[in-house]
């Protein structure tokens, strides 16, 4: 009972009492009595009395604790964490662990409410607005409690916003924040100038059971199965905007359903706000210097999560789903603030616009997806892979008419041209890559017309302009970096992304790095103090360390060691590059069809890739790549400058094949589902790392949306801007007298703080001999030290000097 | 400004680091065919142990395995180095003997490192006291192709991780190199080498095994 209703109740005595002086006059003391109490209540600090309830109850738990671990010690027996959990006052014994001990009590939770199997009870369970907003959305079919079941969404289509069923998200109005309607993504529909993000309270799940069949209960025509189906439950939907006919969602379009048995993957779709309020400068490192005109540390980082809607894709198609009612959390944080410098994203695009007219291309069909899917999501309502289909359908219809991949961003122009105002030539384009990977794209002929004289029209004139491109790249340079910022931060602190995250916004060149936990959890804190470690601090630790014989050290790599080796290139592309090589090889492919069968060829292949100074990580990759004998047939007259192209567009490859590879590739396949095979299998030999991954770049809770996210990357770009940053400290032995480069070298430490002395393997003895010439010289404030030993993947061996 | 660069640096606490460097150095000559040269001269000498993730140091050279852990030690580096047949590792100390040592253990270990060592291939020299004479062997060097450190820090864990020591460092192109170079020459010259036979014995000797 509260204060307040206790006062309440007084009074109600009080009058009671009142009402009986007349039988009893001593009532008055208690009258007096009464009042005393109410006063006296009143007075009183609610909060202050109830926090110091809460204290007491703290210090009882403790206290316990530290009487149990004392039992324990006083009677010699080993104390468990069992032990300790096993005087927890709120648990049972014995018990699983509580979710909140290793878990903060500031993360806010959302309650879950699970609907009972047939007489049970309902379930009740708690998790984490961020789990709901990633895990557990409205729209998500979901195995999580035991039967297939949804979070309910309502009647919706893919061009118009939605409400997710009022029963099934409760909302408080006071647990709630307003968001500008320019904070929301460019594409969301708002009503108003400011939107409410209302904290989800509870949601309720609702079961399908009465909407899906067991395959042998179907009663209309056989389903489409996908070979990878999970369950044997059918459900129906809609596969021209993608409503599942599970009794909530429904749709108007009525002709194109689709029995399937594997629910379509649906990813949610979150938008972040983060904002520094705060900005305490940050010790950079002086390679780094050039890349971040400023990293600052701030303790007031606002941060806005939003879930506004999502993505459901299948066979190829994708929707995007906007919620009516936006969910969320905000809070305060500790992050730090990397801004990118912008002369260096300029240096960068004019170096690849240069240097390397591939990338140029490749970034260039980039921007073109994305432009058409910027002008025509909003406008005419296409999905982002109805515009990834349109432009792979031109780049389809371009390879196969000519026989060639356009080779530089120019003949990319052009082919992107003759597609403008010609309806029926992109309506050939389009057909020819629906038949050739037999995937319904969901356009009708008057959509064709409209779009090329209207959206692409519009994007290809865009795309022209050299600013939009530009920016495009700029973008694409601070996103990837972004990705690589947080991967860096997560290896030196050991967290995942439930703990940290990074923000960046398009147009922007500013990259927050949060803890995500309201008031901090410590990793921002972490990073600042661990960003770069001077070699005066750990020698002073791991004296300590030995000393008091106790395994204490700072971390190996500092966050901008493992930032670098990042930049330095993808081993994976490097182990990928080897492949490369092997495959165009005839004599390889006869070698690994062999080992296929003879263990003892395959241990030849083996040691012959150990004498390539390969460590036996990228061996056992190579091993597995090659035991796939059709990816010599795909891959054998694959160039270079082909394999991002097919990469996107793999018809492209299969176009090229001819009957007799394809049946080699797939032997014994049935002649009409050989084309689906043969693609399957180019789609498999293409995994590789041509340009980075969502995988390897940790693209979950990007603002990108997860399906979307790969289009928006690019390694090789923030490879070059690494290159450009190095190459202005960089020296290579055999380039000059022993004396110049010596001089060179030491100014370079002077003025930069940094150095790098390259060579080839034949001149490795100079490099180091170089590289001890300046070992412990007092330069600036400081001496120059060896911090690196490597070799890059031309065979070059690479010191690098730093002032510490 | 090149000409200005000296040629000693002091070496302080941070002496095991140069260690290091220098044997890395020599690791990254092995592992693209070159062979290394190490000399090791210590009255007492131990199977010191470095910290590669601790100093901060990177080391991503094919065919260097011992970058991929923490901790590597000095034996652990002197097999890589012998990996090249044509790599010469020299060590001298003084002669094991009881008084050696304050605890025997101490000269078991010690025996114990100088035959691994020598089992792979390092060539291992003891400094005889004359009858006649009373002097010990007492400087400290740790000499390769690429520079030598040099000073009162034994090669052992207290000596390198723990003392007060004072020491310096000369790069190979430096003129002081040559001359600590021909310090130990000299010093090796009134050394014994020791065969892996007798480093056995007098193993035995000390750990009582037959």
């Amino acid at each position: 009972m509260s204060i307040k209703e206790i006062v309440q109740r007084c009074d109600e005595l009080i009058l009671l009492i009142a009402s009986k002086l007349n039988e009893d006059s001593s009532l008055t003391n208690a009258i007096a009595t009464l009042s005393e109490l109410k006063k006296t209540l009143k007075d009183s600090d609610e909060d202050a009395l109830q926090q110091a309830l809460r204290d007491r109850e703290k210090v009882r738990k403790a206290q316990e604790i530290v009487d149990l671990v004392e039992k324990r010690r006083a009677n010699r027996t080993l104390a468990y964490i069992d032990d300790i959990i096993a005087v927890h006052p709120e648990l049972k014994y014995p018990m699983k662990i509580p979710t909140k001990l290793f878990e903060s009590e500031r993360v806010k939770k959302t309650l879950v409410i699970c609907p009972a199997a047939t007489h049970g009870k309902e379930r009740v369970d708690e998790i984490s607005i961020d789990e709901m907003m990633s895990q557990l959305f409205p729209g998500l079919l979901t195995h999580r409690y035991g039967r297939l079941m949804k979070v309910p969404v309502g009647g919706w289509s893919p061009r118009y916003r939605v409400s997710p069923a009022g029963v099934s998200v409760i909302t408080d109005e006071n647990d709630a924040f307003d968001i500008d309607r320019d904070e929301l993504p460019p594409d969301y529909p708002a009503g108003s100038q400011r939107e409410k993000v209302y904290v989800p309270q509870e949601m309720k799940l609702k079961g399908v059971e009465d909407y899906a069949r067991p395959k042998y209960q179907l009663e209309e025509t056989e389903p489409i199965e996908p070979e990878e189906a999970e369950s044997e439950t059918y459900l129906r939907f809609c596969t021209r905007c993608g409503a599942i006919h599970d009794g909530d969602e429904s749709c108007s379009c009525g002709s194109a359903y689709l029995t399937y048995a594997t629910p379509p993957k649906t990813y949610p779709l979150i938008w972040n706000v983060v904002r520094m309020k705060d900005e305490q400068p940050m010790v950079s490192d002086p390679l780094f210097l050039r890349m971040f005109e400023k990293v600052a540390f701030g303790h007031k980082v606002e941060v806005m999560k939003v879930l506004h809607g999502f993505e459901r894709s299948y066979m190829g198609q994708l929707w995007r789903v906007r919620y009516d009612k936006l969910f969320g959390e905000s809070f305060q944080t500790d992050g730090i603030l990397f801004r990118v410098s912008t002369s260096l994203i300029s240096q960068s695009y004019q170096k690849i616009k240069v240097e390397d007219p591939i990338l140029l291309r490749d970034l260039k069909l980039l921007c073109y997806i994305s432009t058409l899917d910027e002008v025509a999501g909003p406008s005419f309502g296409l999905t982002f892979n109805q515009s990834l289909a349109v432009v792979k359908s031109i780049l389809l219809r371009a390879i196969t008419s000519t026989g060639r991949v356009p080779i530089t961003a120019e003949e990319l122009d052009r082919v992107l041209e003759q597609f403008v105002d010609r309806p029926d030539e992109l309506r050939h384009a389009l057909g020819d890559l629906s038949s050739t990977n037999q995937l319904n794209l969901g356009l009708r002929d008057q959509d064709v017309d409209r779009l090329s004289s209207g959206p692409l029209k519009e994007a290809v004139r865009r795309v022209r302009d050299e600013a939009c491109f530009e920016a495009f790249v700029s973008d694409i340079f601070v996103h990837s970096l972004k990705h690589y910022i947080q991967t860096s931060a997560m290896v030196l602190l050991g967290v995942d992304e439930k703990d940290i995250r990074c923000h960046f916004r398009r147009g922007t060149r500013e990259i927050l790095v949060y803890d995500n936990l309201p008031e901090g959890n410590g990793c921002a804190e972490t990073l600042r103090k661990l960003a770069r470690i001077p070699l005066s601090e750990r020698i002073q630790t791991l004296r300590k360390s030995v000393e008091k014989d106790i395994p204490v050290a700072l971390p190996a790599r500092d966050f901008y060691s493992i930032l670098e080796e990042f930049l330095t290139g993808c081993r994976a592309n490097q182990v990928d590059s080897v492949y490369w090589g092997l495959i165009r090889d005839p004599k390889t492919a006869e070698l690994v069809e062999r080992s296929s069968a003879d263990d003892e060829t395959r241990q030849e292949v083996l040691q012959e890739l150990r004498s390539r100074n390969l460590d036996e990580f990228s061996i056992s990759y190579l091993d597995a790549l090659l035991r796939y004998g059709s990816h010599y047939t795909i891959l054998k007259s694959v160039r270079d400058e082909e394999l991002f192209l097919f990469r996107l567009a793999p018809e492209a490859l299969l176009s090229r094949l001819t009957l007799d590879e394809k049946k080699k590739i797939s032997p014994g396949m049935d002649p009409k589902d050989l084309d689906k095979s043969v693609l399957g299998k180019i789609q498999d030999s293409l995994e590789m790392c041509i340009d980075g991954c969502p995988v390897c770049l940790l693209a979950s809770f990007c603002d990108m949306g997860v399906l979307s996210v790969r289009y928006l990357v690019s390694r090789r770009v923030l490879e070059t801007a690494y290159r450009l940053i190095r190459d202005n400290v960089l020296i290579t032995v055999g380039s000059e007298p022993r004396e110049a480069l010596l001089q060179k070298a030491t100014e370079l430490l002077e003025t930069q703080g940094t150095l790098y002395v390259r060579g080839s393997y034949g001149d490795a003895k100079d490099v180091l001999e170089l590289g001890f010439r300046l070992l412990g010289q007092p330069i600036r404030d400081g001496r120059a030290y060896l911090n690196n030993f490597s070799c890059d993947p031309d065979n070059r061996f690479i010191l690098k000097m730093e002032v510490s | 400004m090149a000409g200005s660069l000296r040629e000693i640096v002091q070496v302080g606490e941070e002496v095991q680091t140069y260690d290091l460097l220098l044997l890395v150095g020599e690791a990254s000559k092995v592992a693209v065919g070159i062979p290394a040269s190490v000399t090791l001269l210590s009255p007492w000498i131990s199977n010191v142990s470095y910290f590669l993730g601790a100093t901060g140091l990177g080391l991503s050279i094919p065919n260097v395995e011992f970058g991929r852990n923490d901790t590597v030690d000095l034996l652990q580096l002197i097999m890589t180095l012998m990996q090249n047949s044509q790599s010469s590792v020299r060590i001298a100390t003084m002669e094991p003997n009881e008084g050696k040592y304050g605890d025997r253990v101490y000269q078991v270990w010690e025996l114990n490192f100088l035959l691994k060592a020598a089992e792979h291939g390092a060539r291992i020299y003891f400094y005889v006291n004359p009858a006649s004479q009373r002097s010990i062997m007492h400087p400290k060097f740790l000499l390769t192709s690429l520079g030598v450190v040099f000073g009162s820090f034994n090669i052992t864990r207290a000596g390198r991780y723990s003392n007060i020591e004072d020491g310096n460092y000369a790069s190979c192109l430096s003129p002081v190199y040559f001359e600590k170079k021909q310090r130990v020459e000299d010093v090796l010259k009134k050394c014994e080498e020791a065969r892996i036979s007798d480093l056995e014995d007098t193993l035995k000797g000390f750990t009582g095994t037959s």
